[in-house]
């Protein structure tokens, strides 16, 4: 009975102690989260009036919003296999694509190892063909678990791109597909395949230099 | 009526100035914030905005939304949010999508295509993304079955159980601690972890 109490105590104790903890942190933590003002950019604002403030601001979220291209540009939605031609804040068409699967390939032979994402950030049309045909890297012909060919004209593939493709750096393209039934996956190996009548649109309005933006 | 009108000239000068006040540091906060956007989107990198005044999230490049998501709900607790970019550090959750191995020769032999791949589908709803400067995001889905309402009544007990010790603890060591949950759609919150990288800026907008 008398340990029953002496136990009862401490949990009476620690649970005290506990609480009190809690309420401090519970207290810490609840306050206002709003702003901090410790940073480097604009201290000229605080000197500022209320009017000359509102006008800052303004002027800043036009400038913001400035920066949205005039012209043509594209945006790829690697998560939902999506393309969209834009201009400004208007969408001009949009197409289901598809793109890198993220799987790893490692060369048995070597050290070599590729990871097959499609590349994300800003980029810019760099070239464009027509009935592109297809340098097979080391990698396809490793993932296939052939042998890599001497000859470089064994490597070239024709008819597997489509009928167009718009290259934008470090061997990544945006072309045609044989397998349209895998358009809205991600299947490639970084390339972005786009269908047939939705890559002629794309091709005819993207120029050398128009800008890609991936995510 | 005399005795009236005084009592309202009195309230309106006390609220007023504290009125004016707030509207000010509200510009300060914002111009603060889209000054450091302005700087960011001079880089080619993609980066989020998160804007919990307008419960919105956005995903940007250069300035352009590349997409925007609709914030359903949120909650802030702890130190102050600066007026700074944040960085990415990492995104931490209890199943981490894994990436699939190409194994050389194997689609050969395959009679049946299966796709291998890592996707949207795959990616955790339910995760925390850790931010420098001691932010932690957490992003949750709405509530929807059973076990989706146990797991959000998993993180409601943590929010009022383990995050005041967390927030003592950071508080007597004199560093920052600030929590954020936000809930968005499932998919929603799957893209947000698709899209955001270790090293991505974000921009928070606290109401």
């Amino acid at each position: 009975m008398l340990k029953n109490r002496k136990y009862l105590k401490i949990l009476i104790i620690l649970s005290v102690i506990f609480l009190t903890f809690e309420s401090a942190g519970y207290y810490l933590g609840s306050r206002d989260v709003s702003f901090s003002d410790k940073g480097n950019l604009s201290r000229e604002n605080g000197k500022m009036s209320l009017n000359a403030l509102k006008a800052r601001n303004s002027a800043l979220r036009q400038r913001l919003k400035s920066l949205t291209p005039d012209e043509i540009y594209i945006v790829i939605d690697t998560g939902r296999n999506m393309l969209y031609l834009k201009r400004g804040h208007g969408k001009i068409r949009e197409a289901v694509i598809s793109s890198g699967s993220g799987s790893i390939l490692k060369d048995p032979a070597g050290k070599r190892q590729w990871t097959f994402d499609t590349p994300r950030g800003e980029y810019h049309v760099k070239t464009k063909h027509i009935a592109p045909a297809w340098t097979r890297p080391d990698w396809a012909f490793i993932e296939e678990g052939e042998a890599i060919p001497k000859d470089p004209g064994k490597r070239v593939e024709e008819g597997v791109l489509g009928d167009y493709a718009l290259g934008f750096g470090n061997g990544y393209f945006i072309h045609g597909t044989l397998y349209t039934r895998l358009l809205g996956r991600n299947v490639t190996h970084g390339c972005i395949r786009v269908g047939d009548r939705d890559l002629k649109t794309v091709y005819s309005a993207a120029g050398v230099g128009t800008r890609i933006y991936i995510f | 009526m005399m005795r009236l009108q005084l009592i309202l000239l009195f309230i309106a000068l006390i609220v007023g100035p504290a009125s004016a006040g707030d509207d000010k540091e509200r510009y300060i906060r914002e111009n603060r914030l889209l000054e450091e956007e302005l700087a960011l989107a001079r880089k080619p990198d993609i980066y989020f905005v998160f804007n919990l005044k307008e419960k919105m999230a956005s995903i940007k490049a250069r300035g352009i939304p590349l997409r925007e998501l609709q914030i359903n709900d949120f909650h802030c607790w702890g130190s102050p949010v600066s007026g700074n970019v944040y960085r990415l550090i990492k995104k931490s959750t209890f199943f981490k999508p894994g990436r699939e191995m190409i194994k050389p020769g194997e689609s050969k032999e395959k009679d049946n295509f299966k796709i291998e791949a890592l996707e949207l589908a795959d990616m955790p709803s339910r995760y925390t993304l850790v931010l420098d400067g001691g932010v932690r995001i957490l992003i949750r889905p709405l509530t929807a079955g059973i076990v989706s309402g146990i797991s959000n009544l998993f993180y409601t007990s943590m929010r009022f159980l383990i995050r005041p010790i967390a927030m003592l603890w950071h508080a007597l060591r004199g560093t920052p601690y600030t929590a954020i949950d936000i809930v968005l759609d499932k998919n929603d919150a799957r893209a947000v972890y698709w899209s955001l990288s270790e090293g991505s800026g974000a921009i928070i907008y606290t109401p």
